[in-house]
């Protein structure tokens, strides 16, 4: 089973997020948090993450994309995981920091329920 | 006595709406959408290949017309359509399944343009707005 870790400030993407994961073409654990700082409060073992999904809301200002991996590569659970930004249009956020800083693709919000799971599924399989 | 047909029941009539109708967070922030089929003054049928809980509240977002200011309003998922499993397993077509949800707390002012849009003549709207 694929495990899937989600952070978004707000509550209501996660049951939404819940939601879309039956069209992904692979069994997904999912965990959500509020903030990348409740990573110490996720039990499981210290099962990795396949994919860490973050949602820009989530993220302190001015951080770049190589900070917030760091803080999560500090955790073996997170070593080898894909990370993805998610953001509405009026974050206004410059993708290629956080490209550069090594996540696997930059999405803005608004989804299809087919897009979010396309998207989840192409990570997960390790698909560009 | 005659059984009275599901349409009979209806607590306001429908008219079909083709818009995208997103689900917004609690910052207001879309964050999925899908497309509606038809809407009334009490509620909205969008199509979706996923389930909700009935009973949970989403924050929603719609155009009723290009060009106007968008309709926001909680809505209460009160059913879902879900493909009749019978003999064969035949699917049904795309477009069958779908969530209705109800509005709460319709400002004034959306209710009567959604009563407007209801009441006008043209058969239905198709828009795409984001």
């Amino acid at each position: 089973m694929k495990r899937l870790l989600f952070i978004s400030r707000s509550t209501l993407p996660h049951n939404l997020l819940r939601a879309v994961l039956p069209l992904v073409n692979t069994p997904v654990d999912l965990t959500c948090i509020h903030s990348p700082e409740e990573i110490s409060q996720i039990t499981g073992r210290g099962r990795p993450f396949h994919m860490v999904l973050v949602d820009f809301n989530a993220i302190e200002g001015g951080k770049t994309g190589d900070q917030i991996l760091e803080r999560f590569r500090q955790q073996p659970r997170f070593k080898e995981s894909s990370f993805v930004l998610i953001h509405s249009e009026k974050d206004q956020v410059d993708g290629s920091i956080f490209e550069n800083g090594g996540f696997a693709g930059i999405f803005q919000k608004p989804f299809s329920t087919g897009e979010l799971a396309g998207i989840i599924t192409k990570v997960l399989k390790g698909e560009p | 006595m005659r059984r009275k047909k599901e349409s009979e029941n209806r607590i306001s009539p429908r008219k079909e709406l083709h818009t995208r109708v997103f689900f917004e967070d609690e910052e207001s922030v879309p964050f999925l959408y899908f497309p509606s089929k038809d809407i009334s003054l009490s509620g909205i049928f969008v199509t979706s290949q996923v389930t909700l809980q009935p009973g949970g509240h989403v924050f929603l977002k719609f155009f009723l017309r290009e060009g106007e200011p968008p309709i926001q309003v909680t809505g209460c998922v009160m059913r879902m359509m879900e493909p009749k499993r019978g003999r064969g397993r035949r699917k049904k077509k795309m477009g069958d399944l779908g969530i209705g949800i109800r509005f709460i707390g319709l400002k004034a002012e959306d209710l009567a343009k959604i009563s407007d849009y209801i009441l006008s003549p043209a058969e239905f709207a198709v828009h795409d707005e984001r």
